[in-house]
């Protein structure tokens, strides 16, 4: 016959409660420190979110080279010489022609460009944002035609 | 003074072992992703990125869930579950609470993101929460079997007394088995 034990309600509570403590803990460093997140101001954000921001770098605060560095994957594919704004003090400013298009991780911008000394241009472009990292992995660029 | 409850180390021991560590990990996993999500919308460093997919379909749910305002339920939703499942009270209704919730992380990792290699992963969380929800819900099904009652009928006000007699701890089925 099996040997029968005793234990205290209270006992088997605070167990359990020290069980789950360690199962956060598992968790917490699973999600937050294995996946060797890249941390940035990319990351974390809905993908027209993340492109506000990358536009606002970029037209706004005229640095286009710290927003190539931080919201675009280095692997990405990209006709780098079709985004001359993407270096610092560039002095391109942006107007949305139309609002920012988001579907999942595809944004669609349509802006018009402008620079002293060039002619203004109109462009669309299509952005993908990439599954991990929340960087920029696929831009197009196409130039409108007036 | 706190009941003593006696125990021998046979199988029923071992599984119930196995499902309240079930109960604990779903409950400190749902708390984790809730709290995430919490952190991001109040500004702070959050524990991780919020997926938001690897397929188009799945980037759709995702994103239009969060842009509609659905998360900010969804993720109250796993806290509040997260929490009972944890701490063991009204483990019944947070199990209610975090199926659906388990159910549609399942759908997207399986369906909407084409993982069925991980499909019976023990370590991938897409899949297995919803599977520990379902295993430990088993464990108490003696709470759920009377919404399998085919012919029912109505009750009175004095049935909303039944709801206090729960709260008060007064079981409405037989404890202890």
């Amino acid at each position: 016959m099996a040997t029968k034990h005793k234990i205290s309600e209270r006992t088997l509570y605070l167990i359990s409660l020290v069980v789950a403590a360690i199962f956060l803990g598992n968790i917490y460093y699973q999600l937050h420190i294995a996946p060797g997140w890249q941390w940035g101001p990319a990351i974390d954000k809905m993908p027209r979110h993340m492109i506000s921001d990358f536009r606002a770098e970029i037209y706004e605060n005229n640095k286009g080279g710290y927003a190539l560095a931080e919201f675009i994957d280095p692997k990405a594919e990209f006709d780098r010489a079709a985004f001359p704004e993407l270096a610092d003090n560039s002095g391109y400013k942006s107007t949305l022609v139309r609002p920012m298009i988001g579907d999942g991780r595809d944004v669609v911008v349509f802006h018009k460009l402008e620079k002293a000394g060039e002619a203004p241009k109109t462009v669309i472009d299509f952005i993908h944002i990439g599954p991990r990292g929340g960087r920029i992995d696929q831009m197009i660029r196409y130039v409108v035609e007036e | 003074m706190s009941r003593m409850i006696e125990y021998e180390w046979n199988l029923g021991t071992i599984v119930k072992l196995v499902l309240s560590a079930m109960r604990l990990y779903l409950g400190g996993w749902m708390i984790m992703s809730g709290t995430s999500y919490w952190l991001t919308q109040l500004g702070l460093p959050t524990i991780f990125p919020q997926p938001v997919g690897n397929t188009p379909e799945s980037s759709q749910m995702l994103v239009t869930m969060i842009e509609v305002g659905l998360f900010d339920i969804v993720k109250t939703c796993e806290i509040l579950g997260g929490l009972m499942l944890v701490f063991n009270r009204f483990v019944p209704l947070g199990l209610i609470i975090c199926l659906p919730i388990s159910g549609v992380v399942w759908y997207n990792a399986i369906i909407l993101n084409h993982r069925f290699d991980r499909l019976f992963s023990p370590t991938y969380m897409g899949v297995m929460c919803f599977y520990m929800n379902i295993l430990v819900m088993l464990a108490y099904v003696k709470y759920y079997a009377p919404l399998l009652l085919p012919k029912t009928t109505m009750g009175g006000l004095k049935d909303f007394g039944k709801i206090f007699d729960a709260l008060r701890g007064k079981s409405p089925v037989v404890e202890g088995e």
